[in-house]
């Protein structure tokens, strides 16, 4: 063992004092700034970092309202409402940056988003921006659990409570209902002073669009004071403005008059409206095919969307209010109006048809090739007649007149119905036709325009309209869905809308009687064998249209009913228009058939088809 | 002479066993803090670890204490080329932690050589001057304890691990100054490295922390006024070489003393700012104003500062800091526990470790007095400064004085290796001071 003796350094032994002096001085030394710094910062300057150890963050957390439940005339339980659901947020700057990759992973597994999309929401960019982030809606109460047993595993993460909306089995009242989704980017700049903001939830159609101010409500403002993983730590002192719950609507629609209507078309592609023309109120509004609004509320609906858009069939159509077809035979109407209150003939003259006419070089035909023989309005109108009513309009009314009482009897305008969409149709005359095309009338126009072809457009709506004057006997109240607004706690109505007189037609009360005649004459005498309920006494007129492309036509029926109904406010009237295949199939009185079965003996359309089994309501298959 | 004067059971010096211990103590009750929030009660069981190396810690401490130290004299190089080994392992085999690769696992367990290699350099260095008591005024004896230091400090920096390799710089001072190495030699080496990491950090701290740059960010990186000045002190030092070789004047020695530090430290700068990223740098200076990057570099401080700042005099009571709770604090029981200390026990509690520390400090230097030899002498001042400078880092960093190093609070800290290399170090002087009368 090399041990050196203490006499071996004791002459050196001051030297090493000296230096363990300075070793120990400049440690000691050190030990004093310390102690001086820990003074500074716990005694002198303790309450800095006192305020800024609390660190606690005040939030202001939206209380969303809760958006109007929307409920059908007999108002038993909503067709529209919300569901609670949450959505999940995160604000970077609650987080130290090294962290947030790793909270972003863990929350991918539980939100069940891949990590690259919440990289998107979150990029490094918004790493120290004081922001909640959305990062995904519609979240279950149990993942929000599963969320909250782990919060210190999720700093920076919070979430509200944010309703969404459930549109349960709404079959063909998609269209008139509408869907919500998020404001888009030019929305918002429209909007933005009006209550709406980032990530507003709002009506995209329908109802839920036309209605949006009342239905929605105001948002509230929460407060509350959190540590950096989102727990609450004490209630704020800052007072919570609560929110104003959106109105509940009463629609005019009777959801089983609607299923009724529904079911009528059996499938095919059309639309009917059923219309109470005393008020206005639309009972029912059928555009098939629909949609299902509850599939927009799931994530990847980008794929649904698109496909739906590029669907041939139009299914986002509300074929009632956004379609126009060529009226065809229900045109006569017009004309037999025109007859009636002009008196430019004698109702009871009988003109001959011979199966067609000449106009020029040209030859129009009728439908029944070999003719009708002679025939006074009556007979015309019930047989729907070519010939007769070419014969009227090329040589005593002309476009011109033919045009006026069209007119007058509310065609060619916006009715102002309460959903978006409406179109108006296109009642042509020379001017029109020069205006527009360029080109002169001609005499095959005005016989075209007769039989209500050619350049005629107009909506099952305004069809349904058109009836309405002549059921209120001139006048028009606007078609209107919405029938009551309520409060949304209580259930007491804030606001019924009432009737709103829209147009007043010149055409003298007796014509529209007379018409009402014609029209329940042509039920029993020219389509008796379609229109078989027993239950009400239905008039109207059928019509079939070509429009030149091939294996496409339009079948209409207008119509109204009990026509002997004592208290007018009674009388409905239903509108039917079937996209058909052929010019065979005539579904459009069918169908309106057994929906005044299924509205007036108060019966199922299942029901309604055993009742009236004629020979066509035996090939229709039930189910659903 | 007195032979049995023994005042204290086996003459064990309980005041440092019992200090040891009661840091150890602490350490336990402020991992088990750090694990703790009220609303989950507690985390992690990182205090039943703590626990265990305490006890072993413990058992370390008694099991040196009877190990005469004059027995690591002969053993010194194996020792020191073992740790060399084990840490050219870690560098090769090691688990990589916290972005450094300083763990290698053994039987299961996970060790961090580097603690323990700052023991054998304590006792290769304190055995290298021992040996060449005579030749302590040499520069080839100088030169050699820069490589021995050199070596563990390279393989450490390696990893990488800044912080401990920083360690062995002042334990190097201290023993080389200690043994009598001339004064000259280690002012000339330590200013260079000095003014080096000085003048490597001097633009970034101009660049970010003052915002402007001013004239001498230029000066020392601009690369024309980089050659113009190296050109310009090379010929100074020319010069002055012929002068002093040709005048024999000692005023020349004087400036080519002070002219080559000025010129290795420019150039040590350059290579400083050329081997550090810029982000590292910029980690190590945040500390002076840690605002510029609060949630990045500066994170750690920010929420250090906070916790012990909002301790106030009493603390907020143990298992009551918001900061820890809240787990604001990064690495809170390893780095910065001491801020929880200081947030829950207050200024109270800061002094009371604080003192701890002295008392640790003073038991050494007591050691430093009692020892019989220069072997002895030079180990209680290495292990001294081992305990001095963790202290001073550690809790520096806490509070904000220190840039951010990562090294362990001794005894405190979680973790095995430290605990253990400074329990060896206690046993060490425990050792020195019992053969105080023996030879």
């Amino acid at each position: 063992m090399g041990v050196f003796k203490v006499a071996d350094f004791s002459h050196e032994s001051n030297l090493y004092k000296i230096r363990i002096w300075i070793i120990a001085v400049l440690f000691f030394a050190v030990f004093g700034i310390i102690l001086i710094r820990l003074f500074n910062l716990q005694i002198r300057e303790k309450s800095i970092y006192e305020s800024l150890a609390t660190r606690t963050t005040q939030r202001a957390t939206v209380i969303p309202a809760k958006r109007g439940d929307i409920y059908d005339r007999n108002f038993t339980f909503p067709l529209v409402y919300d569901i609670d659901s949450f959505s999940v947020q995160f604000n970077p700057a609650e987080v130290p940056n090294q962290d947030i990759p790793k909270v972003l992973s863990l929350l991918s597994s539980i939100l069940e988003i891949p990590v690259s999309r919440l990289e998107v929401l979150v990029p490094p960019s918004t790493y120290n921006r004081y922001q909640s982030i959305e990062l995904k809606q519609n979240v279950t109460i149990e993942t929000i659990y599963k969320i909250a047993e782990q919060i210190e595993m999720f700093p920076g993460v919070s979430w509200t409570n944010k309703p969404s909306r459930n549109y349960s089995d709404l079959r063909s009242l998609s269209h008139v209902i509408g869907y919500v989704g998020p404001i888009t980017q030019e929305e918002l700049q429209v909007l933005y002073n009006q209550g709406y903001g980032f990530g507003s939830v709002l009506g995209k159609s329908g109802i839920e669009r036309q209605y949006d101010q009342i239905l929605r409500g105001i948002d509230g403002t929460g407060y509350q004071i959190v540590d950096a993983f989102g727990r609450r730590i004490e209630t704020s002192h800052q007072q919570e403005k609560p929110p104003t719950l959106g109105k509940n609507l009463v629609l005019s629609i009777d959801a089983k008059i609607q299923l009724l209507a529904e079911k009528s078309l059996v499938g095919k592609k059309g639309s009917v409206i059923v219309m109470k023309p005393a008020t206005g109120e639309i009972l029912a509004m059928v555009s098939v095919p629909y949609y299902d609004p509850n599939s927009f509320l799931r994530e990847n609906t980008q794929n649904l969307f698109q496909s739906l858009l590029e669907n041939r069939d139009h299914p986002f159509l509300n074929r009632a209010i956004q379609s126009t077809y060529p009226p065809a035979s229900t045109f006569k109407t017009i004309l037999t109006a025109a007859i009636l209150d002009t008196g430019v003939i004698d109702p009871h003259r009988k003109i001959t048809c011979n199966g067609r006419i000449r106009v020029g070089d040209r030859y129009f035909n009728c439908w029944k090739l070999s003719g009708h023989g002679p025939q006074d309005l009556a007979e015309a109108f019930a047989n729907s007649c070519n010939v007769y009513f070419y014969t009227i309009g090329k040589d005593y009314l002309g476009p011109e007149r033919i045009y006026e009482y069209a007119r007058e009897l509310s065609y060619g305008e916006f009715l102002g119905i309460d959903i978006p969409g409406e179109v108006a149709g296109n009642i042509p005359n020379p001017r029109w036709k020069l205006r527009a095309l360029g080109s002169p009338w001609v005499g095959g126009d005005t016989v075209n325009m007769s039989i209500g072809q050619g350049f005629t457009l107009v909506s099952p709506l305004q069809m349904a309209a058109m009836m309405a004057v002549i059921v209120n006997e001139g006048k028009l109240y606007r078609p209107h869905l919405v029938k009551e607004i309520r409060d949304p706690s209580t259930n007491e109505v804030i606001q019924q809308i009432e009737p709103e007189l829209i147009f007043q037609s010149k055409i003298k009360p007796q014509v529209f009687k007379e018409l009402q005649w014609y029209l329940r004459n042509n039920a029993i005498r020219g389509n008796a064998h379609l229109i078989t309920t027993k239950v009400v006494q239905v008039g109207g007129k059928t019509g079939s249209a070509e429009t030149g492309f091939q294996n496409d036509y339009h079948n209409w029926y207008a119509s109204f009913g009990p026509y002997d109904a004592p208290d007018p406010k009674d009388k409905i009237v239903v509108i039917v228009n079937i996209e058909a295949q052929d010019n065979i199939d005539y579904w459009a009185p069918k169908a309106a058939n057994i929906i005044y079965q299924g509205i007036f003996a108060n019966q199922t359309f299942e029901q309604a088809v055993r009742t009236l089994n004629t020979y066509y309501t035996r090939g229709i298959p039930f189910g659903d | 002479m007195e032979i049995n004067r023994s005042r204290s059971i086996f003459n064990l010096d309980f005041s440092l066993i019992i200090t040891a211990f009661l840091l150890m103590v602490i350490g336990v009750l402020f991992v088990y803090s750090s694990s703790y929030n009220p609303q989950t009660g507690l985390v992690g069981d990182e205090y039943i670890r703590q626990i265990i190396w305490a006890i072993l810690g413990l058992s370390f401490i008694l099991m040196i204490a009877f190990i005469n130290y004059n027995l690591y004299y002969d053993f010194a190089f194996f020792l020191y080329v073992f740790s060399i080994i084990l840490l050219v392992f870690t560098l090769l085999f090691g688990r990589i932690v916290n972005n450094s690769k300083s763990w290698l696992g053994i039987f299961g367990l996970g060790i961090q050589p580097s603690e323990f290699a700052k023991i054998t350099y304590i006792i290769f260095l304190s055995y290298f001057y021992s040996s060449r008591k005579a030749e302590i005024k040499k520069l080839t004896t100088f030169l050699l304890s820069l490589i021995i230091t050199f070596v563990p400090v390279f393989l450490i920096l390696r990893q990488p691990d800044f912080g401990t390799s920083l360690v062995f710089i002042p334990i190097y001072f201290a023993v080389s100054f200690i043994n009598g190495v001339p004064s000259s030699y280690l002012i000339f080496f330590g200013s260079i490295s000095f003014l080096s990491v000085i003048l490597g950090v001097l633009p970034l701290y101009f660049q970010r922390i003052v915002g402007e740059t001013t004239f001498i960010v230029p000066i020392l990186t601009d690369i024309n006024i980089q050659i113009i000045i190296i050109s310009f002190l090379i010929g100074i030092l020319i010069l002055v070489t012929i002068g002093h070789f040709w005048l024999k004047l000692p005023i020349y020695k004087k400036i080519l003393f002070y002219v080559s530090i000025l010129f290795l430290s420019y150039i040590g700068s350059i290579e400083f700012r050329a081997f550090l990223k810029e982000y590292q740098i910029m980690r190590f200076i945040t500390f002076l104003n840690p605002n510029i990057d609060p949630k990045g570099a500066g994170w750690n401080i920010i929420q250090s500062l906070n916790a012990v700042g909002s301790g106030g005099f009493w603390g907020k009571g143990y298992l009551q800091g918001q900061q820890s709770q809240l787990r604001y604090i990064p690495m809170q029981n390893t780095d910065f526990i001491f801020s929880i200390i200081a947030e829950e026990w207050g200024f109270l509690g800061g002094i009371f470790v604080t003192i701890l520390y002295m008392i640790l400090l003073i038991r050494a230097y007591i050691t430093f007095k009692r020892s019989n030899n220069l072997f002895g002498h030079s180990l209680a001042v290495g292990i001294m400064t081992f305990f001095w400078f963790h202290f001073t880092l550690n809790v520096g960093m806490n509070i904000g004085i220190m840039p951010i190093t990562g090294i362990p609070l001794l005894f405190i800290s979680y973790g095995g290796s430290s605990l253990i290399a400074a329990s060896i170090g206690v046993g060490i002087l425990l050792n020195i001071q019992r053969r105080r009368f023996l030879f």
